[in-house]
């Protein structure tokens, strides 16, 4: 009984490789659209208005901790729509900022500003964790999402969580070519 | 899988549970709502006040080539809108305004949905982003909604916004196909978020990040969020609460369980129109939970960790919003 719960439980999950707010991008994928890809720090925060005073954008500094595609200065900034300004709150749904500190490993595009912006939105953004084993993991909460066919048939549950190294080795791979 | 091997903490949980008879009605959240900081630290849950100024949306009528299958988009999106409002339990109008020619998400007094938007970076410069929805809230009371009045309350959704991606080819008809996203099914979801519903854990949910490639209909779990949210004067269908707490063995609170109470009857309270899913609720700081919007019935419960398919990072703003760093994972799924 409890296994049959547990199995239900962690089967249950989405159907078909469509995302009501982003198609699932690989690795690859995400490598090939980026100019750069880095293990980056975040720094600090500020949130602006933009000139019409109509957009709050975030912009965050980070320090580079290891690039794996790219060059990139000793701090660089990256821009995302959403933020606190003035007594409001902007958020683009799914989107979340980092805190000083948090390290993660972005996927950037250069925007025309000068600043970059997240490959995809939150697809680009992997956040760090550990595993039991002490190897650090990483995610962007987006995952392939093998699923329930129609039939009912149940296929491997196929996650973005992997190793920060099998993501750095699959980056390289595409980086070089 | 990863969930049975994460840790060798156990939960214990203490239930307040199932059974059911008609629980008096509650307040908090049985989905999850975004949420809004305030300026003393605390969380609002996201909402528009509707008695504020009428709450409308407008159109940017242009459309490219990359819509096929012969539907109307507008009418699919006013249909999505209905899909919302016409709810169970659920209280809410939203009216079209006039259209607009304006092609980019702007705090601007105008709730906008434009299908050939202009400012690509919305998308992070790829087709991989279908549609973005964009919220605008007051940390307070009294701040200019640029409709002419002040806001009423934290968290007062003051302007919304939905893109649909122009680089991505969309299907207005019935079915799609490998190439194609179907416009019904994104639209449903991005007006969950426009009306102030975050992603949920629950995996049949409209809100659940990921869908089925043609889904159009609420389940369970989006009727108790939307119908908390905008509670209709007289509810269609009596529901109560599920409450209880999530706890370490230690007695410490778990805070961020995905906690969700499945129904073990075959009954259909909601009708035919509504999907039947389990009610989820996310623990709070001090690991207690409440599930509410629950028709009559008896259910199961479960609480498991937040570490796939749905993660800390598809619910963007709970943990920060409670002052948490992150939802707290390290422990394997218990239901009774």
């Amino acid at each position: 009984m409890k296994a049959q719960r547990v199995l239900f439980a962690l089967v249950f999950i989405s159907v078909a490789a469509l995302a009501t707010t982003v198609v699932p991008a690989s690795i690859e994928r995400l490598t090939e659209q980026s100019t750069h890809v880095t293990l980056a720090r975040a720094v600090d925060n500020r949130s602006v208005w933009d000139a019409s005073h109509t957009r709050i954008y975030t912009l965050t500094r980070f320090q580079p901790v290891r690039l794996m595609k790219g060059a990139l200065p000793a701090t660089f900034t990256v821009k995302r729509l959403g933020g606190h300004a003035d007594g409001y709150t902007m958020k683009v749904a799914g989107v979340r900022g980092w805190q000083p500190g948090e390290n993660a490993v972005l996927f950037l595009q250069p925007d025309v500003d000068g600043s970059y912006v997240v490959t995809g939105l939150m697809q680009g953004d992997f956040r760090l964790g550990r595993q039991a084993s002490g190897d650090l993991t990483v995610s962007n909460g987006v995952r392939g999402a093998k699923q329930l066919d129609a039939n009912g048939q149940v296929s491997e549950f196929q996650g973005s969580r992997m190793t920060l190294t099998e993501l750095e080795q699959r980056v390289r791979k595409v980086a070089v070519r | 899988m990863n969930r049975a091997l994460s840790s060798r903490i156990s939960i214990f949980i203490v239930l307040g549970v199932a059974v059911l008879g008609l629980i008096l009605s509650l307040p908090a959240f049985s989905y999850l709502p975004m949420f809004t900081r305030t300026s003393s630290g605390s969380a609002k849950p996201d909402h528009w006040v509707l008695n504020a100024f009428p709450l409308t949306y407008s159109v940017n009528p242009s459309l490219g080539s990359n819509f096929v299958g012969g539907g109307d988009p507008i009418q699919i999106v006013s249909s999505s809108f209905d899909t919302w409002t016409k709810a169970p339990n659920t209280g809410l109008t939203i009216t079209r305004a006039s259209d607009t020619s304006a092609h980019s998400a702007a705090f601007d007094g105008m709730n906008l949905i434009c299908f050939i938007c202009q400012d690509k970076s919305s998308f992070g410069g790829t087709t991989d982003t279908l549609a973005v929805t964009v919220t605008t809230t007051s940390d307070a009371p009294g701040q200019d909604t640029r409709h002419g009045v002040s806001s009423t309350a934290a968290g007062q959704i003051v302007d919304a916004d939905i893109e649909f991606n122009p680089d991505v080819q969309w299907s207005t008809g019935s079915t799609v196909t490998d190439s194609q996203q179907h416009l019904q099914t994104v639209a449903t979801h991005e007006i969950g978020h426009f009306f102030g519903l975050d992603h949920s854990a629950v995996v049949r949910a409209a809100m659940f990040p990921y869908a089925p490639d043609v889904s159009t209909t609420l389940s369970y779990d989006d009727v108790a969020g939307i119908s908390q949210l905008y509670p209709k004067t007289s509810p269609d269908v009596a529901t109560g609460s599920i409450t209880g707490t999530v706890k370490f063995q230690g007695g410490a609170g778990v805070f961020g369980a995905h906690v969700f109470a499945d129904s073990t009857g075959s009954s259909l309270p909601f009708g035919t129109g509504v999907r039947k899913s389990p009610i989820g609720a996310m623990t709070g700081p001090d690991g207690s939970y409440t599930i509410s919007g629950a028709p009559s019935d008896s259910y199961t419960v479960t609480a498991e960790p937040l570490d796939d398919p749905v993660t800390d990072s598809d619910i963007s703003g709970y943990a920060s919003a409670l002052s948490k760093a992150s939802v707290q994972t390290n422990f394997t799924t218990r239901w009774h």
